[in-house]
């Protein structure tokens, strides 16, 4: 062979025969470079842009997967503009890119849980596998079964065709089922100790998965009970404390101290705490009750301190006629265990519309068949204590424009003051962080709660994590349960000496919008079931005692419901080159936004799945069936933005691929060309599991694309 | 009508009405007064007793006469003032007749009636395929993979389009798989996968005819054929109607081509008329024709040379120009005088303007008078604004150029230059003139402005030889240069080398558009081992607003053939293609023709000259891709495939065509070179500037008011191609920009109008000198408009392949429609500005590299429009959505305007005010052109 040539890639020197690429040569000399339509053994496409350096005295950038080495060539493969250019080819691929990386429901869920993921497991009748997807990204699936405001539902695809899919029934399901058994392993002890302020699903989470990690943990809390919120904020009839209890018994098992009673600032300090422990999580919740803001408000209850004496067995004496103003989860928790303590009339006081109040309707429709009466477009004034009675004057109010939330804002009507009698009043219109010792300990704070990097939950102070309520204010407990999981995270890398960088970040793209052709895509032969609904216990009941309303589903039920599940997301998710740079180059997926391709699918093909929404047109796999030898192959159609990989003669992919389908979806860089089987990513390097949709919602008569014909 | 002149007219009617009744009394009245009198005075002469009666009588009467005298004399000078009132107020006063042309076309505006015509049409089902063709069509042209375009271009000529069928079949019969077929039949516009009509109707949408009102035309047809949204066919199968990038006849923007027919400077309105013309003249009057012809009115301004089926057919439309030199007054005298030679230029561009019949007229007269093969068919001399051009030459020398030839003009000039042999003819020709007009005497072509500035190599021979006359291009010195390198003894013979040199010598670059030294790329081919190596003439000329190398291809294609051959001989190959878009019928067929009389007067094949010099050429016809102008597409193209762009190295002079060394050379690179190896590199290199040498041809287009085909040498500014040679701007408006080099160069102000012709120059500013459109744009044009419009071409001629081309320009076209329609984010512009510079860096081919090159100089020079943009301004009055029509106190009521609008959206009410209505106006501006009174104006 011919002399060999001198190149200089990031500065360090390689002498490579001629003919050899830039990427072969760098990656030589351990240099990584991205790529995503190379692969080995084919001749280079250079049509994605992913691999681009710059070569010294060009002005252009080059594909390293092509551009053979020059004597004396100097390239650049990491620098800002490299990088940069990098970053805008994955934008402009990911904004023509039909097709979502995970599914919507998963994608809305506060905690990224894998929905379709463990409801596959429920379908598929193995439960076991389903408990583990569930905490593998909740710490206390059981409660949240129960409790979560399932922002997944109302993102169900399925709801556009036939009722969204019951997550949280089947969420529940899959969490009772295993809960006293599944106790995750714990990997051998570190040594190392974390002080975690504050026992509830935050606290209680980080502690979860910091115990898993090998770290003791001791949870401090001011109440007698761990569970904060969980157990003296949410009524029994809708988490019965026995599922509460046996969550944190995982915790306990998992080897948590709990150190109860212990109010900061009274039993102990975070600087003391700093000195004993290897780093702190402060997960103090928001814990102070608003007041009623209105003349006379020291005569009302507040609607925390109220829910906790009933948690606690001690339930105060409210007479026959009990006024409940706030209209979000805590006014409905007050109002229905006032109905449950036997008080004759309760009735809640909204200042705005129904369609404002901020929690879930059910809960409303649930109060109301209670005999819970609700009063819109009321805020109350004054506060008049009379004889034993109170009187309540309220005043009327009507929307105005939209404020900073988004809600219309509600305008006092002038003159229309009226009272209303009562025995007691409860006042559930908010909660906000008690964070004034926190911020005498030094902890820096914000006008919510106390200040907290979003990703890392790293404070100003180091080695104190802080997350839940206690940075975000009044919240979601399925948001508190992410917080405590992602303080794990970055509370394990701080304890070993790493960068702390949080939990690894994951791009993902969503179609959004999606056109009536892609919905018909979507749902094609896909067979219309109603929506299954969890048992609930008689309503006699409910008025007279705290049990729990609804019931687990039935086996039946369960598997019947997860069956329903359209398993949305894509079969690469976890393998998909492109979704992995996107996270490594911190795109802005949505940056370029415009006229994208259609979502479609071709299923005619027994062992492979294409989407051609997803292609990034690198051909890849035509020139692999080309040199498999098919006889029809895979062509790249049209040209310009409208190009597209189809089948000759407008033939289904199973007449297409008939040797090589299992290579163009393992080569595709994107899940365009994906295995079909439940284990999709089997063979790829980075082996991980999706569910496949399940065989029984398809009739047998669809193969060919989707939407729209190609040509040929 | 305004209130003065309703009032006018209600005096006019009242003293009319006061006159009738005066009269109408007055015939009662006054015979019986008479009879009164007359029977009085009898009386009175038979009994005094009656005269103070009669005189009473007679003094009643009189007094009542003189009251009415009276009264109907006020009466009618007040009729008089009223008259006059109303004629003022009404605006009859200007002496211009304001009567509207009578009825109104009967136009099916409405969406019901729309329908309604439609569905009287009846759908018709595609013929039954026979696929013997294909078997005849395969053992014609070939089983290998090279075969695939020439046999899509064979099978869609036969089928009109792609069966599928038919290409199954090709699959059974040759090398090509399915999915090559496959994908090189979706790549290629020209290919059609769906029936079309029995006529394809062709309008250009190059930058002349874009910013002439190609969309216009358009829109109209779509109307007028009734070709239903979405579709390209009208029902009947009959027309299929297709934008096309460019047909190369800028100057005679906008054009459009029925089959191989072709009408120039058309209207909305004229482009009906084409289509009706074309239909009476294929003979057929279907039914729809029928239909149809309720939608526009009869043909007026429109003639149809008609000379039996296969002629070429041409049109003059609307305002005919009045030839400007000619029809004169003067007399017989000159008609002793006797020409040598009568050039009539019959390239596309003067066929397209009507030059056949033209030439038909001649020859007529010239067989008359006995002077047969005085007319010669030549090539185009760049003069496009003013087709049909007939050029004489005088026994002295001397030449009259005459413009705008009609047949009758022909007549005359027939009569003046030709000298009849006979005597009779002679007597007959002059009694005749007596009568005819005479024409004065054109000014000789070097007298002309548009023709002294310029430098002629490349076109040397273009509009003066008939380009398929060997022997004429071999008296003018062709094949001379050739020659030189084959013939004579070994001493005295030219050896590559000493070619190469030349060329290296003269300085001579790539005249395609990036300029790469065609010394030094000969010298590369040379040096490359093996000896199998081709030689390919780009003939691909894509860019929207240049047509140099068709008129080269058309005029003088034996120049090009010549220019390769040295090529070939200089590198050493014995084989060479000339890819040549299919959008130029002509020039395939006259380099075709040319290639067979070469190789028959021995210029080409085997044993050239009696050396042992060899030589096949090919003509490859492109299939309607942009992008196959890139050497690695276009090689791509000839075998077979789908044309993408390859990285680059390996190099086509390395690794080409069939793997093998490949010399790629523009047309007009190779027009140069006979003419440097015949005249010496220093003459050449005397010409242009230090980096620059020789001369460039650019097709000069646009709002200028002589446009054609111009070769000027380097260095020579934009501002004087503009102003001399162009003879400035139209309707004295303001220069505003050029755009130099089409889609892949940029928008020049015209501050910067002193910049020099001059590679280096020119990239300085930020456009390219590309392959030498040059369109010439005023203040109604709107720069962010054009850059627009630049790159929706760029971007739907991407090949697709690299993300930054496929997907970036797609989403900097979105901006730049979203800034057009007036919906601008606030971003945008560092977006677009972010987008450009990434996308002219990391795509693999000069289309993406240079696409954002329009847009980033129009950001640069026009970026106050952008910015008004974003205010939802457009300055230039001309983005369709930032603007509204309306009709100002001007209108005089003439409802031109109202019959102008192909929306429907002016009511025509003679004689009043119009309005235009907002919601059905497509802001075509076609009221605005047709109102004469500069009543309509752009809010």
């Amino acid at each position: 062979m011919s002399a060999c040539i001198t190149v200089t890639i990031d500065g360090q020197q390689a002498a490579v025969e001629p003919g050899t690429t830039i990427l072969e040569a760098a990656r030589g000399l351990g240099i990584r470079i991205p790529t995503m339509c190379h692969v080995s053994g084919i001749e280079p496409a250079s049509s994605c842009f992913i691999c681009a350096v710059a070569i010294e005295g060009r002005r252009t950038f080059a594909p390293a997967c092509a551009m053979p080495v020059a004597e004396g060539m100097v390239v650049w493969t990491n620098s800002p503009d490299v990088r940069a250019a990098r970053k805008m080819a994955l934008e402009l691929l990911l904004s023509d890119h039909a097709g979502e990386c995970v599914a919507p429901c998963a994608a809305q869920c506060p905690a990224a849980l894998d929905i379709p993921g463990f409801v596959y497991g429920i379908a598929a009748g193995d439960n076991r596998r389903s408990m583990e997807t569930l905490a593998e990204r909740l710490a206390l699936p059981g409660s949240l079964g129960r409790i979560c405001p399932r922002l997944c539902e109302s993102q169900c695809r399925r709801s556009e065709l036939d009722g969204g899919l019951a997550i949280g029934a089947l969420h529940r399901y899959a969490a009772d089922l295993n809960r006293a058994s599944y106790v995750p392993k714990r990997l051998e002890s570190t040594g190392k100790s974390v002080a975690i302020i504050g026992a509830g699903p935050a606290g209680l989470a980080a502690a979860y998965y910091l115990l898993q990690k090998g770290h003791d943990c001791t949870l401090f809390d001011a109440y007698p009970l761990p569970g904060g919120m969980l157990r003296y904020g949410i009524p029994a009839y809708r988490l019965p404390k026995d599922a509460l209890d046996a969550e944190i018994d995982v915790i306990t098992r998992l080897g948590a101290r709990f150190s109860m009673g212990q109010r900061w600032g009274e039993q102990f300090t975070l600087a003391g705490l700093r000195k004993a422990h290897s780093a702190v999580f402060v997960a103090i919740g928001a814990q102070r009750a608003q007041s009623l803001r209105c003349e006379g408000e020291e005569y009302a209850l507040a609607g925390l301190k109220f829910l906790e004496s009933v948690a606690t067995g001690q339930p105060p004496v409210l007479g026959d006629d009990v006024v409940v103003v706030g209209g979000g989860n805590t006014a409905m928790d007050c109002a229905r265990s006032a109905v449950r303590l036997g008080v004759q009339k309760v009735s809640i006081l909204y200042r705005r519309s129904r369609q404002e109040m901020p929690c879930p309707m059910e809960e409303v429709e649930g109060a109301e068949a209670e005999g819970v009466r609700i009063e819109l477009f009321v805020a109350p004034v004054r506060l008049e204590k009379r004889g034993s009675g109170l009187t309540l004057i309220c005043r009327r109010m009507t929307l105005g424009e939209p404020d900073a939330s988004g809600r219309r804002r509600p305008v006092e009507v002038q003159g229309s003051d009226f009272a209303i009698g009562c025995s007691s009043v409860i006042a559930a219109i908010g909660q906000s962080v008690e964070h004034s010792l926190a911020e005498r300990e030094g902890l820096a704070v914000t006008a919510w709660g106390i200040a907290a990097d979003a990703r890392t939950l790293a404070t100003n102070l180091p080695g104190v994590f802080a997350g839940g309520d206690a940075v975000l204010g009044a919240d979601l407990a399925v948001r508190a349960v992410a917080a405590g999981r992602m303080a794990a995270a970055s509370i394990h890398q701080y304890l070993n000496g790493q960068l702390v960088t949080g939990e690894p970040i994951t791009a993902g793209i969503a179609m959004r919008p999606v056109d009536d052709a892609e919905r018909a895509a979507i749902f094609r032969g896909i067979e219309r079931t109603a929506r299954t609904h969890a048992p609930e216990i008689p309503l006699a009941r409910r008025l007279t005692s705290f049990d729990e309303i609804e019931a687990r589903l039935p086996e039946e039920d369960a598997v019947r419901e997860a069956r329903r599940c359209l398993t949305c997301g894509c079969r690469k998710a976890d393998c998909c080159l492109m979704r992995s740079l996107a996270a490594e180059y911190d795109v802005d997926v949505y940056r370029f936004a415009g006229a994208r391709r259609r979502f479609s699918q071709d299923l005619s093909h027994p062992e492979v799945i294409y989407e051609p929404g997803k292609c990034i047109a690198c051909d890849v796999c035509v020139r692999i069936a080309a040199a498999a030898g098919e006889e029809l192959g895979l062509t790249l159609a049209g040209r310009g933005f409208d190009v597209a990989v189809a089948v000759p003669f407008s033939q289904p992919l199973s007449e297409g691929l008939r040797i090589a389908a299992k290579r163009c979806a393992e080569a595709c860089p994107t899940g365009a060309i994906a295995l079909g089987s439940a284990r999709a990513c089997d063979s790829c390097a980075l082996g991980s599991e999706r569910p496949t949709r399940l065989a029984p919602a398809r009739s047998d008569e669809l193969s060919g694309f989707g939407a729209g014909k190609l040509p040929f | 009508m305004n209130w003065l002149a309703r009032t006018a007219a209600a005096a006019i009617a009242a003293l009319v009405a006061i006159l009738l009744v005066d009269y109408a009394v007055a015939t009662r009245r006054v015979p019986r007064d008479d009879r009164l009198i007359k029977d009085l005075q009898q009386q009175t002469k038979v009994d005094a007793a009656f005269a103070p009666k009669l005189a009473a009588e007679q003094n009643r009467v009189t007094v009542v006469r003189l009251d009415r005298k009276r009264r109907d004399k006020v009466v009618a000078w007040a009729l008089i003032v009223a008259a006059a009132v109303f004629i003022a107020s009404s605006k009859r006063l200007m002496g211009r007749t304001a009567v509207p042309p009578a009825p109104i076309r009967d136009v099916p505006r409405a969406p019901g009636d729309r329908k309604r015509a439609i569905a009287a049409i009846q759908p018709q089902a595609p013929p039954p395929l026979d696929l013997g063709f294909v078997d005849a069509a395969v053992a014609r042209l070939g089983r290998g993979k090279e075969s695939a375009i020439p046999l899509l271009q064979a099978i869609q000529a036969h089928y009109r389009y792609l069966p599928d069928e038919a290409l199954r079949r090709v699959c059974e019969l040759t090398e090509i798989t399915p999915a090559e077929i496959s994908g090189t039949s979706s790549f290629y516009s020209r290919f059609r996968r769906s029936p079309a009509g029995e006529h394809v109707v062709r309008v250009c949408h190059g930058t002349a005819c874009h910013v002439s009102g190609a969309r216009q035309i358009t829109d109209e047809l779509r109307r007028y054929l009734a070709i239903p949204d979405g579709a390209d066919t009208d029902l009947e199968r009959r027309f299929t109607l297709d934008e096309v990038a460019c047909l190369g006849c800028c100057s005679l923007a906008p054009v459009l081509i029925v089959d191989s027919h072709t009408a120039g400077k058309l209207t909305p309105a004229t482009a009906c008329e084409a289509l009706q013309a074309f239909e009476r003249q294929m003979g057929a009057t279907p039914a729809s024709m029928k239909i149809r012809r309720g939608l526009v009115p009869e043909g007026t301004g429109i003639t149809v040379h008609d000379e039996g089926a296969g002629s070429l057919w041409a049109v003059r439309l609307g305002t005919v120009e009045p030839v400007p030199d000619a029809l004169e007054a003067s007399r017989l005298s000159r008609l002793m005088r006797g020409a040598v030679e009568i050039r009539v230029g019959l390239a596309s561009c003067g066929v397209a303007s009507g030059a056949e019949p033209v030439r038909d007229v001649l020859e007529r007269e010239a067989r008359q008078a006995g002077a047969l093969g005085l007319v010669k068919k030549v090539g185009c001399n760049g003069m496009c604004h003013r087709e049909p051009i007939v050029e004489v030459v005088e026994a002295d020398g001397r030449t009259a150029l005459y413009g705008n030839v009609t047949t009758e003009a022909a007549r005359l000039i027939a009569r003046r230059h030709i000298r009849p042999r006979h005597f009779h003819t002679r007597v007959r020709w002059g009694i005749e003139s007596l009568r005819a007009p005479a024409l004065e005497t054109p000014p000789d072509r070097n007298g002309s402005p548009y023709l002294s500035k310029q430098r002629r190599i490349v076109l040397e021979n273009c509009g003066e030889i008939d380009p398929l006359d060997t022997g004429a291009y071999a008296a003018r010195g062709g094949y001379e240069a050739l020659a030189l390198c084959l013939a004579g003894g070994a001493s005295r013979r030219l050896s590559p080398e000493r070619v190469i040199a030349a060329i290296s010598d003269s300085g001579l670059r790539g005249r395609g558009g990036a300029g790469f030294p065609t010394g030094r790329k000969w010298a590369l081919g040379r040096a490359q081992p093996g000896t199998v190596k081709y030689v390919i003439c780009n003939g691909d000329e894509g860019d929207p607003g240049a047509f140099m190398d068709r008129l080269v291809l058309e005029s003088d294609p034996h120049r090009v053939l010549e220019g390769l051959a040295i090529a070939a001989y200089a590198i050493g190959a014995a084989e060479g293609y000339l890819y040549i878009r299919a959008e130029y019928p002509v020039a395939v067929r006259h380099v075709r023709e040319a290639i067979r009389q070469a190789e028959q007067h021995g210029f080409l094949g085997a044993g050239i000259l009696g050396s042992d010099f060899s030589l096949r050429l090919e003509v490859r016809e492109g299939a309607g891709a942009f992008v196959c102008g890139e050497e690695t597409a276009l090689i791509l193209s000839l075998e077979g495939k789908r044309g993408m762009p390859k990285l680059r190295p390996p190099y086509p002079v390395e690794r080409g065509f069939r793997g093998r060394p490949t010399v790629i050379n523009n047309v007009e690179t190779l027009a140069c070179v006979p003419w440097i190896i015949r005249h010496g590199a220093e003459a050449f290199a005397a010409c242009g500037t230090e980096t620059s040498k020789g001369t460039k041809v650019f097709s000069l287009a646009g709002k200028i008011n002589r446009g054609g085909l111009i070769e000027v040498p380097m260095g020579i500014t934009i501002r004087e191609m503009v102003e001399d040679i162009g003879g400035g701007i139209k309707n004295g408006r303001r220069f505003k920009a050029v755009q130099l080099g089409g889609p892949s160069g940029g928008c020049i102000p015209e501050r910067l109008a002193d910049t020099p012709i001059d590679y280096e120059a020119l990239a300085r500013t930020g456009a390219i000198m590309g392959s030498g459109g040059l369109v010439v744009m005023d203040d109604r044009d709107c720069m962010v408009e054009i850059a627009r419009f630049f790159l929706k071409f760029t971007q739907s001629e991407s090949c697709g392949k690299c993300t930054f081309c496929r997907i970036g320009t797609k989403r900097m076209l979105e901006i730049l429609e979203r800034l057009c329609g007036g919906t601008g984010r606030r971003d945008d512009l560092q977006k677009l500005e972010e987008l450009a510079d990434y996308v002219s860096r990391a795509s693999l081919c000069g289309l993406g590299q240079t696409a954002p090159n329009p847009v980033l100089t129009t950001l640069r020079y026009f970026r106050d429009e952008y910015e008004a943009h974003l205010d939802g301004r457009c300055p230039a009055g001309r983005c369709p959505a930032l603007i509204r029509y309306r009709i100002t106190d001007n209108c005089i009521g003439c409802t031109l305007c109202a019959q102008a609008c192909p929306a429907g959206a002016i009511t025509d009410r003679p004689y009043e005010k119009h309005e235009v209505d907002d919601k059905l106006c497509t802001r075509c501006d076609m009221c605005r052109q047709a109102c004469q009174d500069d009543a309509v104006e752009v809010v």
